[in-house]
């Protein structure tokens, strides 16, 4: 998505970013790898869970389905690494697109940690909001 | 309650990378994409 944070800008949609992780592991983050958009924390997982975000099981993250994805991510040259301290293996995440009244547009939320939307998804789905392209006229 | 849509999303209390408490609300200028990660690629 910071790759393609113009496109979302040229759309008139902010982006903003929410971990897990602490203020000081973003910090970190942040200083080696700038984003375009804020990137907040959540260390507590409110937020994930006010917006449905649950946890998943091994047992799921174990199905073949997921077990190839995972391959296909790894063939693809995606780095396997250890979980960051203060992050969950098992917390899923979503996509949420709000409008500027705060009211929600869309929403994914991923059953297993590989069924995330492509960033061309996100930009899709933002598309095919009116309430979207009023902002790039106002 | 888990958002449904056309309806308001909740206005959950998050942290800046420095620890400041601000409301998610305070980062909605306009139409916006939230993205909650999985962890920090």
């Amino acid at each position: 998505v910071a790759e393609r944070y113009p496109e979302f800008q040229e759309l008139g949609v902010g982006v903003v970013a929410v971990s897990m992780s602490r203020p000081e592991g973003i910090a970190r983050y942040l200083a080696e790898r700038p984003l375009p958009f804020p990137l907040l924390a959540d260390p507590d997982r409110r937020a994930y869970a006010a917006f449905g975000l649950e946890r998943t099981t091994w047992a799921r993250i174990a199905r073949p389905g997921v077990l190839w994805r995972y391959a296909r991510l790894v063939a693809g040259g995606a780095k396997v690494r250890r979980v960051p301290e203060g992050e969950d293996p098992l917390q899923t995440g979503g996509d949420f697109l709000v409008d500027a009244d705060r009211r929600l547009l869309w929403a994914h939320t991923s059953p297993d940690p590989t069924a995330r939307p492509a960033v061309h998804d996100l930009l899709a789905a933002a598309r095919t909001y009116p309430a979207v392209g009023r902002s790039k006229s106002s | 309650l888990i958002p449904v849509v056309g309806e308001p999303i909740p206005d959950v209390e998050l942290q800046t990378s420095q620890g400041e408490p601000r409301p998610l609300s305070a980062f909605l200028a306009g139409p916006t994409l939230l993205i909650f990660l999985r962890h920090l690629a």
